[in-house]
């Protein structure tokens, strides 16, 4: 009985499997199952490439450098009183409130939530690799571009405004700002494993919580990343921190900070070894 | 891909998967060997759902999905023997081909400077055009490059996820070939698509999904013989044609005869009865019979049936 | 019975018809008409109108909110009773100032849903194509929003209003006191709703995923607030940079609100600056008008 259906591009000897001479291996490395340290530089380059590559990354510089206009105005345009107060003033409510916070939501939930929004997460997924090193590369490199922005941000500023008269205060507010940038952006990153609505819930912790509550209700202040910055910053600064001064001592806020990002860092590498994707992305 | 100590095992058991109140794999059991699976269904049948259980991309709410006997989700490790290829276009457009499946070597650990790079791409045929950003590539271009990214570190199993989506025909034919050979190395592939002729003319084994559950599984002929409940047709080129279906009238095996342009249709409910019956008769009547082919034995009528079941 | 579709091709033994698209050549509805429908289709969007149960929640909370003070004012003074009726602690001068936080909210809320996903989408070629130019569909967007947030603000200040007649010793008194209120409250809250508008539509335009163009108008609006209030309040700026105070949106609106009230603003940028509240009342309708046009330019360069 000869088959009605066209000839198929099939092995002319029925019955399979075909007698094929199988091609020579190809020499494999012996290695652990999962692999290490060893992807992180892939996955670090590129996150880089996709971060960092855009458009979007002068905005988020165009943020952070506010701060530096700000002080060139009033170096340049004002008769200005104690200008460490200003100082002070600066950081307490324009960087380490408004603009410290934000440039880390930007990078943060961008890092790894662009991807699992257009579906190329699972390009890194599918792959024989630690979730951990995953969610580490992500968070290295949100992390290094948030301190390198705010960091030169804060320093530039601080100089031009106290030149060299106050190096407690400069290098309080940097070790503030270096420490509260790592961890609201492994915050952030684990916030975006977690849920796709990272940026919007990211923003309501910053407004809302650190905004309203944790500055009115004192017992919550605990609770505030802003704050471990602030306590370090005024921590370190010591005698030059006048304003900055919190009842919240130097080494709490160093710790909890460590503890945040060291559980941030936790959780989203749980998170993600459960990660599902579905077809709908 | 003689190193194999094993070869590939993928099994699949009573496995279903919900959201809620979506049932969209409903207790599936298949074990899949070495060549080609094609796995067929309706849109919104649970495809690309039973895919991804299979790429370990998906938990089951019920059920399990292993490769080499462990399961498959939640485990980092099956994807030095399992490359996927998904359906989702997005890549990552500002590498280039060449980067993207680097990147792919580079996270399977093979080492730099073996050439596996180079080969993938040679394979998918992107050599030439493998330094341009993927942001610059056609749909098919971006699939051949998600295919060589799959098939870099040589895998024993390889699940893709309607691969011929936005290839032209040269490139469909270049895939189908392609699919054949890594089969005949004895890799366990496994391919979901809604076009039957693709899946007619490179899978050995069929899996047909209907509704979250499996409705045929095998060769798509031995399926077509195990649908007794439904008439077989056969085309008769004889020497005559009326004196032939004379004789078949009067059978109770045949249900239905046809007269069309020197051709004879005939449907029978028993197929094992007629076949056995009808050389008798043809001596019987003096009839010569030059051709007898079955009439509805392609893909797209197994399908048919079974998707209105 | 109907009339038998076309026959596409026929003998005596066998007819195709065509079943398929047949061309109109009535009379269409035209340009005007393509405009109004994007309004006011754009305006019930703003307050998630057809658009499910989901998206009502932002515009309609925001709008519950911005009522609140206003009922709690005109409450509170009606407790109070006749006797302390003129003591309402929400007047109408300083309401816009009050609510200036939710005002931003619902511009960070509903510009980008307005925008982004018409970009995301690649829907914009579907309405270039039609009747509708580019300048049209920036000007329908931008009348949209600029609508709804007067809306929102509109009603309360009316309870306001109401609240004003109804605590005063007789109706023609009550009438005398509000009726001046109407023509300032008309204009700065249009003036207040465009400008806020414009600024996130901007934004939005530039930025097609929703979550990040929120995410900006929102950082904008901080950052922008943020620097000229240590600028202003703490430094003392010679001119011309005192003129930075412009930059803050708070205080524009609050200097609107006091050019076109009187009396005395409450916006610590504006006093601390010592510029002339009428020069940020001018400011806001400057950047009302440039960001409409920044909008429409957008609009006519974009790729559709």
């Amino acid at each position: 009985m000869t088959s009605g259906a066209p000839p198929s591009r099939r092995d002319p000897v029925p019955g399979w499997p075909a007698a094929a001479p199988s091609p020579p291996p190809i020499p494999r490395r012996p290695s652990a199952p999962v692999l290490g340290a060893s992807v992180l530089g892939p996955l670090v380059d590129v996150t880089m490439r996709g971060l960092l590559g855009r458009r979007r990354i002068l905005l988020v510089g165009l943020l952070a450098l506010a701060p530096v206009g700000v002080a060139a105005i009033l170096v340049v345009g004002g008769g200005l009183g104690t200008t460490a107060q200003i100082t002070r003033q600066l950081y307490d409510s324009l960087v380490m409130t408004t603009v410290v916070p934000l440039v880390a939501l930007i990078l943060g939930t961008t890092a790894i939530g662009a991807e699992i929004d257009d579906g190329t997460v699972v390009h890194l997924l599918a792959k024989p690799v630690g979730r951990g090193w995953i969610i580490l590369a992500k968070m290295l490199v949100a992390g290094t571009a948030g301190v390198m922005l705010c960091g030169t941000s804060i320093l530039l500023a601080g100089l031009l405004l106290v030149r060299l008269d106050s190096p407690g205060l400069l290098l309080g507010m940097l070790a503030g700002v270096v420490l509260s940038v790592i961890a609201y952006t492994a915050v952030f990153v684990t916030l975006s494993v977690w849920t796709g609505r990272a940026l919007i819930a990211g923003l309501a912790y910053v407004l809302l919580w650190e905004g309203l509550v944790a500055s009115f209700f004192s017992g919550t202040r605990l609770l505030s990343i802003r704050e471990y910055g602030l306590a370090v910053a005024a921590g370190i600064a010591g005698p030059e921190a006048g304003t900055l001064a919190r009842d919240v001592p130097l080494v709490t806020g160093l710790v909890l900070a460590v503890v945040v990002t060291v559980v941030a860092f936790w959780l989203g590498a749980r998170r993600l070894a459960r990660f599902e994707i579905s077809d709908a992305g | 891909m003689s190193q194999l100590a094993a070869p590939p095992s993928v099994e699949v058991s009573a496995v279903a998967k919900w959201y809620g109140n979506v049932v969209a794999v409903n207790d599936i059991t298949f074990s899949l060997e070495p060549g080609v699976t094609g796995l067929l269904g309706p849109n919104g049948a649970g495809k690309s759902t039973l895919l991804h259980l299979v790429a370990g991309l998906l938990r089951p709410s019920a059920g399990t999905v292993s490769v080499d006997g462990r399961p498959t989700f939640g485990d980092p490790a099956v994807y030095r023997r399992v490359g996927l290829v998904p359906e989702r276009e997005a890549v990552f457009p500002y590498l280039t081909a060449r980067e993207f499946v680097r990147l792919s070597a580079q996270l399977q650990g093979l080492p730099i400077g073996t050439g596996a790079v180079d080969r993938a791409l040679g394979t998918v045929e992107l050599a030439a055009a493998a330094d341009r950003e993927l942001a610059t590539y056609s749909k098919g271009m971006r699939q051949r490059a998600k295919v060589a990214a799959a098939l870099v570190h040589d895998p024993a199993i390889l699940v893709l996820d309607e691969p011929f989506n936005g290839m032209d025909p040269r490139q469909r034919l270049h895939m189908m070939s392609l699919l054949r050979t890594l089969a005949n190395e004895g890799r366990v592939i496994l391919f979901s698509s809604h076009i039957l002729e693709e899946v007619e003319r490179v899978a050995e084994r069929v899996l047909v999904v209907v509704s979250g559950r499996l409705a045929a599984s095998g060769d798509f002929r031995e399926i077509r013989r195990l649908m007794t409940d439904r008439p077989h047709s056969f085309t008769l080129r004889t020497s005559d044609d009326r004196a032939l279906a004379g004789r078949l009238a009067g059978r109770p095996t045949v249900s239905g005869l046809t007269f069309e342009d020197g051709r004879l249709d005939v449907r029978t409910a028993d197929f094992a009865t007629f076949t056995r019956e009808l050389p008798v008769m043809a001596r019987d009547a003096g009839v010569s019979i030059f051709e007898l082919a079955p009439a509805d034995e392609s893909l797209e009528s197994v399908f048919d049936y079974l998707v209105r079941r | 019975m109907a009339t038998p579709p076309d026959l596409l091709a026929g003998s005596a033994t066998g007819s195709i018809f065509d079943l398929g698209y047949h061309g109109y050549d009535g009379p269409r509805l035209g340009r005007r008409h393509a405009i109004a429908t994007l309004f006011t289709q754009s305006l019930k969007w703003t307050f998630g109108i057809g658009r499910g149960g989901r998206a009502k929640i932002a515009p309609f909370a925001l709008a519950a909110l911005t009522l609140l003070p206003a009922v709690i004012g005109v409450g509170i003074q009606a407790l109070a009773g006749p006797a302390a009726a003129k003591v309402n602690p929400v007047t109408p001068h300083q309401y816009l100032t009050v609510v200036q936080t939710f005002i931003a909210f619902f511009v960070t809320a509903q510009a980008p849903e307005l925008l982004g996903r018409d970009q995301r989408h690649h829907v914009l070629t579907l309405y270039f194509s039609r009747a509708l130019e580019r300048t049209d569909y920036a000007l329908a967007k931008y009348g949209a929003l600029v609508s709804a947030l007067a809306l929102v603000l509109f009603v309360p200040q009316l309870i306001l209003l109401l609240g004003i007649i109804f605590a005063s010793i007789d109706l023609g008194t009550g009438l005398g006191e509000a009726l001046p209120l109407v023509w300032p409250i008309l204009v700065s809250t249009i003036v207040a709703a465009a400008f806020f508008s414009g600024v996130g539509l901007v934004i939005a335009a530039f930025i097609p995923r929703r979550a990040f163009a929120a995410g900006a108008i929102v950082a904008t609006f901080l950052v922008l607030s943020g620097v000229v209030q240590v600028l202003v309040v703490q430094g003392r700026l010679r001119d011309p940079f005192r003129y930075v105070a412009l930059l803050d949106p708070y205080a524009l609106l609050d200097g609107l609100a006091t050019t076109m009230f009187g009396g005395v603003g409450g916006n610590v940028t504006v006093t601390r600056s010592g510029i002339d509240p009428v020069v940020f009342a001018a400011g806001a309708c400057v950047v009302a008008v440039v960001t409409l046009v920044m909008l429409i330019v957008r609009y006519r360069r974009i790729e559709a």
